[in-house]
């Protein structure tokens, strides 16, 4: 008897804790992958960004001596951070209000609409170096096909990639090519807003424009939120564009933040620095989300709020 | 030629007795692609055949070679031998190959063409140098020329010993700015190392001899005058600016007959024979009664310092600098004066003015990178003080003041 009891318990029990640790075993690969190549690297960056740290060469403990260089004494990080606010102040805005117009345009009841929204996200999924390529041709002052669109119609090229003034302005011209993730999260959001409130407002003579205001704003804010701080954050990681297709120049004018990080960590091999200054980057950045977030309430509308008040 | 040197290697090789090298693999990392990479694995192969057993990895880098060594030296897993040019940001992972040239195994270099080794030297706080690399390919820059333009034009091929009113002259005539024809082409973006040819050539230099200071050097009226020529050049329609942003590079202007004249290396001329063109070849010219003086892109070999296989690495650097492997090299100048000869260089017009420009070993004439080791920090404000130059066409010294004030900072980062 004893023996009938416990042969199924221990079994039992055997495969109880076989069981348990099924969940744990599918998502293995990705808690490895994570803290093997972004929580390990993370962790490490921060105790490297209190190092003198050459690639090549003896390492030093210096403390908080890079985030006080940085901080005080770098010329270079103030500026590269002023054009990343600048170019953040251009990017953040022309994205959403892109992203919004195509999706609106794409939430209309037309012919092919399915074709048009694959169409209009197709640019998105194009790898950021074939991007540049196409558009460094597009832009050339002198061969390129906008110039001499321009030139069509009697208006004198603008050196867009030449010259300090239009070169941030191109970058965030070629970015708005990726805006399709942006842009179908607010499709989603245009979904879900009942067609019933554009019926009623109509029927009251509201028109459209006041409709676009009053109805589709309100009740699209928190979608608008969340592209917000998506967009934020993007703005201050921008690489790619700015160093292929005008590697920071000319005259340093589309230098980010992000170049500079980049060109300190492999171009002069300073990687305590370079990582200070990631570390100094991710604090920007959260403060900001923070600073969105805390002001959101002021214009971000959520439909559970309302339906709480009236119960 | 190179049947001829062939055998000879192979044999001369094996005479040597390799067999203490048997069965090892020896990394070699280039940042040479296409043809030129070719050619590097063509060597390679013929030093595995003069060393049976010995596998050589050859890796290609490309554009990113410096991240990519920096990344190799930093986790501890460099190449054994590898290309290199800056040698004062890698020295502390370079083996000094000092004691391998004067040992038994040794390596003449009363061969190579003079001007080169100072290149590949670093000179210590108490005064000692180690030679960390060997030169194995070179080039030196002078004017390209595009006969027809100057047939077009009536106007006399270029002179050695002409000057840069001769250029401009020439360059005037040529010019037909209605057709976007151009007497010369000035780089609105240039690699700083490659400018210093013109200071140097006017009397200046981006930096002092002792590597401390920019200021008086960087913005001395010699620089200013330099950069207030080009810009001149530029205003007055006799030259075209590249390389502000704008994707059409000089060698397709160049090959499209729109550029009469042209300053470089050795690279573009596979491109212009490629393109059929009818160009020659001259030496810079002077500013006034000035001695010109050009830059020199050198490619060493260096080892390093971790190697496990110092002796089979040094085997491998010293067949790079051998008559029959630097022979082999059709993309840039021969380092061995045997081999410049052998080739008949010196008589061969297109070629001459490349050997004619090696500047004779001039301590007084060495480039900002080897004279202060944090000259890449610097050299980023000079770009950007040239873009803006070009840019604004007008208050040069201003610019310049600024840079060099900028520069010294950086210089002590």
């Amino acid at each position: 008897m004893t023996l009938r009891v416990a042969a199924p318990h221990s079994s039992r029990r055997f495969r109880l804790r076989a069981g348990a640790a099924t969940p744990y075993l599918f998502i293995a690969p990705w808690v490895i992958g994570f803290v093997a190549f972004t929580l390990g690297p993370l962790l490490f960056s921060l105790y490297i960004s209190f190092f003198d740290w050459p690639l090549v060469g003896e390492r030093e403990f210096t403390g908080v001596q890079n985030y006080v260089t940085i901080l005080t004494d770098d010329t270079d990080f103030t500026r590269s951070l002023w054009v990343t606010l600048k170019f953040a102040a251009m990017f953040v805005p022309a994205n959403l209000i892109v992203a919004l117009f195509l999706a609106m345009l794409l939430n209309q009841d037309i012919f092919a609409s399915g074709f048009f929204r694959a169409a209009f996200y197709v640019p998105s999924i194009i790898s950021g170096v074939a991007l540049v390529t196409i558009w460094s041709w597009l832009l050339s002052h002198e061969y390129g096909v906008i110039n001499f669109m321009f030139s069509l119609v009697g208006i004198p090229g603008v050196n867009w990639l030449g010259s300090p003034n239009w070169a941030p302005v191109s970058i965030v011209l070629v970015s708005l090519w990726s805006v399709g993730a942006t842009m179908l999260i607010f499709l989603a959001g245009l979904k879900g807003i009942s067609k019933e409130l554009y019926e009623a407002a109509s029927l009251s003579g509201v028109g459209k424009i006041r409709q676009f205001f009053l109805i589709t704003l309100p009740l699209l804010s928190p979608v608008l939120l969340f592209n917000l701080v998506t967009t934020v954050i993007a703005a201050f990681q921008q690489l790619t564009l700015a160093l292929l297709l005008t590697k920071g120049g000319p005259v340093k004018s589309t230098y980010m933040l992000a170049i500079y990080i980049y060109d300190t960590a492999f171009k002069y091999r300073d990687m305590g620095y370079a990582a200070a200054m990631s570390w100094l980057m991710l604090l920007l950045i959260i403060a900001l989300t923070l600073a969105i977030f805390k002001f959101s309430s002021m214009w971000v509308f959520y439909e559970t709020e309302v339906k709480g008040d009236k119960a | 030629m190179l049947k001829n040197w062939m055998p000879a290697a192979v044999t001369a090789a094996m005479m040597m007795g390799t067999a203490a090298f048997a069965d090892e693999t020896l990394r070699f990392a280039t940042w040479d692609s296409n043809e030129s990479l070719e050619i590097q694995k063509s060597i390679a192969k013929m030093f595995e055949a003069a060393h049976p057993g010995v596998t050589v990895q050859v890796e290609s880098y490309g554009d990113g070679f410096d991240t990519k060594l920096a990344a190799g030296f930093g986790a501890g897993d460099a190449p054994d031998v590898m290309y290199m040019w800056n040698f004062p940001a890698y020295e502390a992972s370079l083996l000094p190959l000092n004691d391998f040239i004067a040992g038994a195994n040794g390596l003449d270099m009363t061969d190579f063409a003079a001007g080169l080794l100072p290149y590949a030297t670093v000179t210590d706080a108490d005064g000692s140098s180690r030679t960390l690399g060997i030169p194995a390919g070179y080039t030196t820059f002078v004017t390209y020329y595009n006969k027809d333009l100057f047939d077009q034009a009536g106007v006399a091929y270029p002179a050695e010993g002409w000057t840069w009113a001769d250029l401009r002259a020439a360059a005037a005539k040529i010019a037909k700015p209605g057709e976007k024809v151009y007497g010369y082409g000035v780089d609105g973006n240039p690699d700083p190392y490659d400018f210093e040819t013109y200071l140097w050539s006017n009397g200046s230099s981006w930096i002092s001899a002792d590597g401390k200071t920019t200021t008086g050097f960087l913005n001395s009226a010699a620089t200013t005058e330099v950069f207030q020529q080009f810009v001149d050049m530029v205003k007055g329609g006799e030259a075209v600016l590249f390389g502000v942003g704008d994707n059409g590079s000089y060698r397709e202007l160049f090959n499209a007959d729109k550029l009469g004249m042209v300053i470089s290396g050795t690279w573009p001329m596979p491109d212009f024979d490629a393109a059929g063109k009818n160009y020659g070849v001259v030496g810079l010219p002077a500013f006034g009664d000035k001695p010109v003086h050009s830059n020199v892109g050198i490619s060493s070999l260096s080892i390093a310092k971790d190697t496990k296989n110092p002796d089979l690495a040094w085997e491998f650097v010293k067949f790079y600098s051998s008559p029959e492997a630097v022979a082999m090299r059709k993309n840039d100048l021969p380092v061995l004066n045997s081999v410049a000869t052998a080739q008949g260089l010196t008589g061969n017009p297109k070629m001459a003015p490349f050997i004619a420009m090696l500047p004779a070993a001039d301590a007084n004439l060495s480039p900002a990178f080897l004279r202060n080791p944090n000259w890449g920090r610097a050299q980023e404000v000079v770009t950007e003080a040239i873009q803006q130059i070009f840019i604004d066409q007008d208050g040069i010294q201003a610019i310049l003041d600024d840079a060099a004030a900028r520069a010294d900072k950086a210089l002590t980062k």
